[in-house]
Order: structure tokens, then C-alpha cells, then sequence
């Protein structure tokens, strides 16, 4: 019991310590507070308008008749494109691209509509910009789209010609007919699918350069008591680090609330999951990433150092986490050593819950994962603050000497 | 002549810049060993190079021929691979929230009853769009694969008609569309990915490494040693500081290009020596706007805090990933205050689009003005370098 009460003790000193550190440091409160607000801010600006819209599109007509203009009213009917001109030919079209007003061409060759009556297969070029992916895919979809609605058009007509009746003509056009249903992000906004991700990235980057930075600042300063106090020496390293770590956990309550919450409310991300799911991934998961940033802290001689080691690594991260390009696509190895950031298992079980609303049942291997890593990572902090602490209380005694 | 150089105060800071490099391993880091690691990590990452393989699961509620025809052309599709064989959507349903498979086909119950009657069967398709990349890739994959099973249909029974099979396939699809792809052959956004990756990590480097070795002087209170060095000049003191840097830069930019054009084989249809003018001026426009940052903040650590969210923040804003053109009016103004935005034109322009070179001329002088902006704080820097009151704060 007395035992309990001092460890408690311990821990109060510690984290009471540690947020006087953090909050007198305007560094550090850069980092882990003004950095975790402005950073999703900014970016969910930049997702805002969400889909690609009305890309402007030139239209060469060298058919000029009513099956030509049906078409391009059909291109320009699809939320994707917009017609911006219709030239009379090609090197007019090329012109305006050059000039950069349309990132595509769609010729409509001459004898384009005759062909589809008499039976034949018409073909259209289109020329597309691929130096940005996504100009280049929604413009490619859109016509596609444009183009098979026209197709069908076509053979229900020819099928009700041959005396089909049209219930009759519209089977014989797509025997096999496929529904698509789009689950979780029905409209593919592009915002709703990288935000949720970035946000749970910005929050493990920040925690680790900010603690980094406390400790890099401690070891300049040559403050060791306050890295590793003494009663570290005896069992008190338990209590010290899980106040450390409270003090962290304390500050990130607000930006969890901030960016989990409000961002949410304002740029309308996806939210099906329950709170009460979505908060027992949050406490396992920012544990595990304060237990790893006080670890890995003992390393940073300086304080700058933590920037410049772990700055260059959120993108790489983020990728890792298979939110832009899928984990199954990405080197098995690799995949693997991404393990030792939260994130990577963080990322994915957290949009299932939170994007898709699944139980936390569906995500029990992510959370025990998370779990077991937040323990040791503890351990790992722990007994890296304890041989510290040792090698701090050698030196000052050979030095006293 | 040559002696005047050599013992001018300009290569006196040079000569002193490049014995503090020597020793300082944490330098080499920054230029070199850290870029080059990151270079090749991302390289790793994508070397896929396309999605392949994503696990689905397929409901076979006919269970006949038709169907399991349906099935191995669904497990042939190389975007897809079919992780289970599911005996109701519900099951199929649970896999998905697991987060084991993310997609399923639905193949109905007399599927080849209605074929053979001249019906249609309808295939249902659910495809998990949280990761609209991956949604994308086997939406299109799929899509393909049942379009063409639906044309094999339409050709046979327009063949049993006593059509040709020319005749049979130019009926099944009255429009066809030829796509040009303009300026890059690749498609797969792995390639753009890792094409605007590599020089973003590149210039977070460039700028993060002049803050920290210029920003050092000013923690340390060595900037006076550099100052006298540099004979009371703050234009030698900052140039000849930074100038090896450049050269570091520039030997890690090179091989950034190496593994652009030689590993990845992005086309280099335009001038090879305009991108290399483009990329020395992205050097030193961002080795002046951490003298800028320095000289506003006259703190290292600050700098180095802002300067990490400024450059990181470019990769967003170029239009790379989601396009500028998209955004919201005060989200394309920000991307201006990168000169990554504008270097990246000029690198498309020359080696994807091959531009007439007059088209990069506004985007270099745009890196000039970037340049300026960083030579106009010289003037601030000199106190800063010689006044020890800037000294020691981080």
C-alpha cells in the first residue's frame, strides 16, 4: 500500500514536471500544439472542393451531324468534363491545349455517324493530358462513360429495329450487367478518403519530434534530473515515465478533441463509427506513440535533432500506412519494419471504424497489436531512462571525485 | 590573380565552411546519407509499381458453368485476386470489415438459365471506396473484365446469327474509343507518386540542411568568427557559407536525376540542360529562404519547425496528387509561396511535355524572384551575425 502511494506520488512529480517543461518551451508547444491545428487546417483546404469537376475538354467535330452533336452534348452532360471549344479542327484544338485552356481532345472523325447506322464501328481518338494522374483518369472515365451511354443507345435502337420490344432490346444490349455500389465514400471525395489518414499521421509525427525535442532540449541543457531524476536508481522508473507520458496524453486530449472532433464537424469527414470505438483505438494507439517518442528521446543530443531525423520520415510513413497506395502492393519487408510505427496499423483500423463503421471486434487484432506494442514500448522506455539515469549517476560521481 | 582568390576572405569562409563540414557527421547526414536513404526507400516502396492483387471475395450463388467461367475470368483480372469464396454477401460482408477483403462480387442465382434464354443477368458489385486509389483500381479492373465477358456474349449470339466474327465484334461495340496518352507513357500512379516524392524530399533537405548549418553559427555564437572571416562582409559571410552547400546539394540532386531518368525512365524529351539550370536555381532559392527564416525568426529551431510544415506542405499544393485546379481559390494562391510549385512546371515542361523553352521562362524568373527575396534579408543578417545578442538562443 505504502508502496502504491509513493509510485502515485512519483508519477504527479513527474507529470507535473514534464507539462512545466512543455509548456514553458515555445518550441515544443509549436510543435504540439500550433502544428497538430494549422497543419489539418491548411491541408483540408486544399481537399475542400473534394472532387474534380468540369475539366475543361476541346471538341473536334469532323462529322458535324446530329449523332456527333448527341455525343458531345452526352461528354458534356458528365460531371467530370466540360466542353470548353468546339473547333472545326484539329490544329485550332491543339492551339487552345498549348495555351493550356482544355487538358483534352476528342476528335469525332467524318463518316463517324454513318458508320453507326450502317452497323459498323465508329471510332473516336481522344488525347488526354497523363502528366497529372488524376486530369488525366477523370477525363478517360468521363469519356468512357459518355461513349457507352451512347453505345447502348445505339443497340437498343438497332434491337428494337430487328422487333424487339424495348424491355427486350435493353437486355440484348448488356446480357451480363453490372451494378456497381461505391461503400463508405459513395462520391469518392478525394478529402474524406486522405484526411482521416493524415490527421492520425500529424498526430504520431508532432508527439514524436515534440518529445524528442523535450528531451534533446534536457540533454543540451545538461538538466538530467529533470531527463532521469534519481529515484529512477531505485523502482521509482515506472512511476516517472507513465507521468511523463500523462503529461503528453493530457495535451493530446485537447488536439484529439480538436482534430477528431471539430475538423470533422467542419469539412463534413465521414463518420459512421461509435465514439466510444473510435476513443479505444485513440488511447492505445497515442500511448504507444508517446511511449516510442520518450524512447527514442534518450537519443537526440540536441534539440533541433529531432526535426532534422524524423521530418524527412512523415511522408514515407504515411505512404507506409497504406492510405494512398495499397498494403498489399506494397514490398513485403518493408511493409514489415513499418510495423514500429503505431501508425501503420493505426491508419487502416481506424478508418474501417470510423469511415466504414465496423465494430471494434472487426479491428481486434489492430488493438491488441496496438496494445501490446503501447507495453512495450513502455518497458523499452523505461529500462532506456533507467540505464541512463545509471550512466548520468557514473559520470557525476567520477566527476565529484 | 590566382593567389588573390585563394587567400581572399570569400575563400577563407569557403575553406573554413568546408573543415566544419569534414567534422560534422551531422552534416554529411542532412546533405547527403539521409536524402539518398530517403531516395531509395521511397523507390522501394512503389517499385510495383502497379496495384495488383487486391483480395475480393466472390458469392457464387448459381454455381453452374456460366458462373464458374464468371469467376476464373474475375480471378484472371491482375488488380484483383480472389481471397475467399463466400457463401452469402453477409459472410462476404464481415471479411470486408475486417478489413481482409475489398470487394465482392455477387454472381444471382440463375445467371445461366437467363443467359440461355436470351435474358440478362445482373452482377452485383460492392467495392470498399475508402481508399478512392484502390477503389479506383479495382473498380476499372473489374469493370473491364465483365464488360468484355458481356461483349463475349453479345459476339456469340451475334455469330449464331451467321454474322462474321469481324461483324460480330464491330456490332457488340458500336463506339469505340482510341486513347491518346499525351507527354508520359506510364499510367500507374506509383510513377507519380515516387516523380513528385523524390524532389520534395529533396528540397526538405535543401532547406533544413541551410537552416541548421547557417542557424548553427548563430546557437553556437560562432556567426562572429564567420563574420571576421569573412572581413566584416555579410554577403561574402552568407555566400561562402552556403556555396558548399550548393555543391553538396547539387551532387544530391544529381543522383536524384539519375534515378528519375535512368531507374524509373521518365521520358527526358525536352532540354536536359534547362532542368538542370531549373534545378540549381530550386537549390538556391531555398538555401536563401532559410536565410530568410533565419533572418525573420533570428532562431534555428524556429526555422527549422516552420521550414519543415513550408516545404512538406508543397507536395499537396503542386496539383501533383490532387489537382491545383480543383482547389478552392485561397488554396491555389497559398501554392505560390512554393517554389516547388513552379519548378515542378518546369520539370514536366521539359521532360514529359518537351514545351517550346520559351514556355519555362516565367517559372525561372519566378525562382529568381524567389532568390531575391532571400538576398534582400542580407541586409538583416548583419546584425544578427555580428551582434551577440542573437547568439546562443535556440
Amino acid at each position: 500500500m505504502q508502496k502504491i502511494i509513493t509510485g502515485l506520488k512519483i508519477t504527479l512529480t513527474s507529470f507535473k514536471n514534464e507539462l512545466k517543461e512543455i509548456f514553458s518551451d515555445g518550441g515544443v508547444l509549436l510543435i504540439l500544439i500550433f502544428a497538430v491545428i494549422a497543419y489539418p487546417i491548411v491541408y483540408s483546404i486544399g481537399y475542400k472542393n473534394n472532387v474534380l469537376k468540369d475539366i475543361p475538354i476541346g471538341i473536334v467535330d469532323l462529322d458535324n451531324t446530329q449523332g456527333s452533336r448527341i455525343l458531345s452534348r452526352m461528354m458534356n452532360q458528365t460531371e467530370q468534363i466540360e466542353v470548353y471549344t468546339k473547333s472545326l479542327n484539329l490544329n485550332m484544338a491543339e492551339k487552345e491545349f498549348w495555351d493550356g485552356n482544355v487538358k483534352g481532345i476528342i476528335l469525332i472523325p467524318s463518316g463517324f455517324e454513318k458508320k453507326v447506322l450502317k452497323g459498323e464501328q465508329a471510332i473516336i481518338d481522344i488525347y488526354c493530358d497523363a502528366s497529372y494522374f488524376l486530369i488525366y483518369k477523370e477525363t478517360l472515365n468521363a469519356v468512357l462513360k459518355a461513349s457507352g451511354t451512347f453505345s447502348a443507345g445505339v443497340e437498343i435502337k438497332r434491337n428494337m429495329a430487328a422487333g424487339n420490344s424495348f424491355n427486350q432490346a435493353i437486355e440484348k444490349t448488356h446480357p451480363l450487367q453490372t451494378e456497381m455500389y461505391n461503400l463508405y465514400n459513395p462520391s469518392g471525395a478525394y478529402g474524406s478518403y486522405v484526411m482521416p489518414g493524415i490527421i492520425i499521421i500529424i498526430l504520431q509525427q508532432t508527439l514524436l519530434v515534440g518529445i524528442g525535442m523535450v528531451g534533446g532540449a534536457g540533454r543540451e541543457n545538461n538538466n538530467e534530473q529533470f531527463i532521469a531524476p534519481g529515484v529512477m536508481l531505485r523502482k521509482g522508473v515506472f512511476s516517472v515515465i507513465m507521468g511523463k507520458g500523462l503529461a503528453y496524453f493530457t495535451v493530446y486530449i485537447v488536439n484529439i478533441i480538436f482534430t477528431l472532433v471539430w475538423l470533422y464537424h467542419w469539412f463534413d469527414f465521414p463518420s459512421k463509427g461509435s465514439l466510444l470505438a473510435v476513443i479505444m483505438l485513440v488511447i492505445p494507439y497515442l500511448f504507444s506513440v508517446i511511449f516510442l517518442g520518450l524512447a527514442t528521446s534518450l537519443l537526440f543530443k540536441k534539440r533541433e535533432y529531432s526535426i532534422i531525423f524524423l521530418v524527412f520520415l512523415s511522408p514515407i510513413v504515411l505512404f507506409l500506412s497504406g492510405l494512398s497506395w495499397p498494403a498489399s502492393a506494397l514490398p513485403k519487408f518493408l511493409y514489415a519494419i513499418a510495423h514500429i510505427f503505431p501508425s501503420t496499423l493505426m491508419v487502416p483500423s481506424y478508418l474501417r471504424v470510423r469511415t466504414m463503421g465496423v465494430t471494434l471486434q472487426d479491428v481486434r487484432f489492430e488493438l491488441f497489436f496496438m496494445i501490446a506494442q503501447m507495453i512495450l514500448y513502455y518497458l523499452i522506455a523505461c529500462l532506456s531512462f533507467k540505464y541512463f539515469a545509471k550512466k548520468h549517476a557514473l559520470k557525476s560521481a567520477t566527476s565529484v571525485k | 590573380m590566382v593567389k588573390r582568390i585563394y587567400y581572399s576572405a570569400f575563400s577563407n569562409v569557403i575553406k573554413r565552411e568546408v573543415n566544419r563540414i569534414s567534422n560534422n557527421w551531422i552534416l554529411w547526414f542532412i546533405t547527403l546519407i539521409a536524402p539518398i536513404i530517403a531516395y531509395l526507400t521511397i523507390m522501394w516502396m512503389f517499385s510495383d509499381g502497379v496495384i495488383r492483387d487486391v483480395p475480393i471475395s466472390v458469392v457464387d450463388l448459381d454455381g453452374t458453368n456460366f458462373s464458374r467461367n464468371i469467376v476464373r475470368q474475375v480471378d484472371a483480372t491482375p488488380a484483383t485476386k480472389i481471397a475467399h469464396y463466400a457463401l452469402s454477401v453477409e459472410e462476404a460482408k464481415t471479411l470486408m470489415d475486417k478489413g481482409k477483403i475489398d470487394a465482392i462480387v455477387v454472381i444471382p442465382n440463375g445467371a445461366e438459365k437467363n443467359i440461355l434464354t436470351g435474358s440478362f443477368s445482373n452482377i452485383a458489385l460492392y467495392i470498399n471506396n475508402t481508399n478512392v486509389v484502390k477503389g479506383g483500381a479495382i473498380k476499372s479492373g473489374l469493370y473491364k473484365t465483365l464488360s468484355t465477358l458481356s461483349a463475349g456474349i453479345k459476339v456469340q449470339t451475334n455469330i449464331k446469327k451467321g454474322l462474321s466474327y469481324e461483324q460480330a465484334i464491330e456490332r457488340a461495340l458500336p463506339v469505340r474509343i482510341n486513347t491518346h496518352l499525351l507527354f508520359n507513357p506510364y499510367t500507374n500512379y506509383s510513377y507519380f507518386l515516387t516523380l513528385g516524392l523524390l524532389p520534395l524530399m529533396a528540397v526538405v533537405f535543401i532547406f533544413l540542411g541551410s537552416v541548421y548549418a547557417l542557424g548553427q553559427e548563430l546557437k553556437e555564437g560562432t556567426a562572429g568568427e564567420l563574420y571576421k572571416t569573412a572581413e566584416n562582409s555579410v554577403t561574402v559571410a552568407i555566400t561562402g557559407k552556403l556555396l558548399p552547400y550548393t555543391f553538396l546539394f547539387f551532387v544530391n540532386i544529381m543522383v536524384m536525376n539519375l534515378i528519375v531518368f535512368k531507374v524509373l525512365g521518365t521520358p527526358l524529351k525536352g532540354s536536359w540542360l534547362a532542368i538542370i539550370l531549373s534545378e540549381l536555381l530550386l537549390i538556391i532559392a531555398y538555401q536563401l529562404l532559410a536565410v530568410l527564416f533565419l533572418n525573420l525568426t533570428s532562431n534555428m529551431r524556429l526555422s527549422l519547425s516552420l521550414g519543415s510544415a513550408y516545404t512538406m506542405m508543397a507536395l499537396t499544393f503542386s496539383g501533383l496528387t490532387f489537382p491545383t485546379m480543383a482547389m478552392p481559390l485561397i488554396a491555389k494562391m497559398f501554392s505560390w509561396i512554393f517554389p516547388y510549385t513552379f519548378w515542378l512546371k518546369i520539370l514536366l515542361s521539359q521532360s514529359l511535355r518537351n514545351e517550346p523553352l520559351v514556355e519555362i521562362i516565367p517559372n525561372l524568373m519566378v525562382l529568381v524572384l524567389f532568390i531575391f527575396s532571400g538576398i534582400i534579408s542580407f541586409k538583416g543578417m548583419k546584425s544578427k551575425l555580428s551582434d551577440s545578442k542573437y547568439w546562443g538562443k535556440d
